[in-house]
This record gives structure tokens, sequence and C-alpha cells, in this order.
């Protein structure tokens, strides 16, 4: 076998994210299911295989700013699952969606955790991060 | 020349100081393990899903489903 072999994808879950997985609506369940599939076949080389945005979540945040620590440090990105729906963006390539899929990209770039289904923003505007205790798997 | 027997760095003020390096390898400060919690982890069961249950993303949301109940 040579050296240069891809490392395969794979996934896990937080031990919350697995319980209130249940409780999604089934269209909730099987957008998360998608993307866990796109992950595995394709990782994250190439946006383009994957309907949502996909983006790390310390995009456009300054060192400084309180986010930017914890999304960093533990390497929070997020996927817009097309919960309601989705909408294409004006300017971009990709489709963006009121509710995001939090997960941490690990390995280098060849898993992912699964964290938690959030609203994008709080009705402060504020991005909606997932709380740290979802972040225990 | 002597070895450096005392670390240099800077305090919170912005200050140069210095202080006696400490004893890393102290006796005085053992490290405490905390066996049960230790081989608690260990034994802890890994959720792990198979390459078939990964095909289509029906089988992946059963599976996630099963790990559920």
């Amino acid at each position: 076998m040579s050296n240069k072999d891809k490392t395969k994808n794979s996934f896990e879950f937080g031990k919350l994210f697995l319980i209130e997985y249940k409780n999604y609506p089934k269209d909730q369940q099987d957008a998360i299911a998608l993307f866990i599939k796109t992950f595995l076949d394709h990782g994250l080389d190439d946006f383009s295989n994957y309907k949502g945005k996909v983006t790390y979540s310390w995009k456009g945040l300054e060192c400084d700013h309180p986010s930017f620590a914890f999304t960093r440090n533990n390497s929070l990105w997020h996927y817009h699952i097309g919960i309601p729906d989705y909408r294409q963006s004006p300017y971009f390539n990709y489709h963006t969606s009121d509710y995001i899929l939090h997960f941490m990209l690990l390995c280098n770039r060849t898993k992912i955790v699964l964290i938690d289904t959030t609203a994008h923003y709080r009705p402060d505007r504020t991005f909606w991060l997932p709380n740290p205790e979802y972040l225990d798997y | 020349m002597d070895a450096v027997k005392n670390d240099m760095y800077m305090n919170l003020s912005g200050q140069l100081t210095t202080k006696a390096k400490p004893g890393y390898y102290s006796a005085a400060n053992p490290v405490i393990i905390d066996i049960a919690r230790l081989q608690a982890a260990i034994d802890a069961p890994r959720y792990s899903i198979t390459e078939q249950e990964c095909e289509s993303v029906d089988s992946i949301r059963e599976a996630l489903l099963a790990f559920s109940i």
C-alpha cells in the first residue's frame, strides 16, 4: 500500500448532540445525515460538493473578539443545512439557511465531531455559538 | 561562563524581573492520578458506525438514531 493513500474521513458526535438528534424533525435529521455522507465521501477539500455554505466559525472575527478564542481553539466550523430552506447567496456560489450545524474539524481535516444545531443568529443578531458543554464527546 | 541559574521574564506590569527556576521534578509536588476516573475513561464505550451504515443518508440516520436510544 502506498504511503500516499488518502486518509479515510471519519466522524463522531457530541454526547448532547446524540441525545437531541432523535428529537429533531426528520428533514433536519436527513440534512445532517446528508452532510455526514458528503463529508465521508469527499472531505472538505472542495466546498462545491456541498450545497450549503461551510466555513470556520471564527471567520471575520478580530483576535480579541470574545468568540475568537472559543471557536478557533476548538476548531469550530459550521454548515448551513438548508432548514427550513436554502437561499442562494447573491454574491457567492453557495446557499445559506437559517439553521446551521456546528462541528469541530480535527485530525488534519479528516475528522468531524458533530456538536449542535442552532439558528445562525440569536435574536440580538449575534452569531449563535454552541454552549461549551456540547463540545464534550 | 557560568550556567544561567535564573529565568528572566516579563511580569504583568511589563518590568523585567528575575525568579528562581521552579523545581520541575521536585518530590514536594507529586502528581496525583485518579485511577478510577482514568480507568472509567478507558473503559467507556466508543460509538462506531460501520462502513455499511455509512453507505446512504438513510442508513446514517438510522445508525445515529440507534445510538440515541
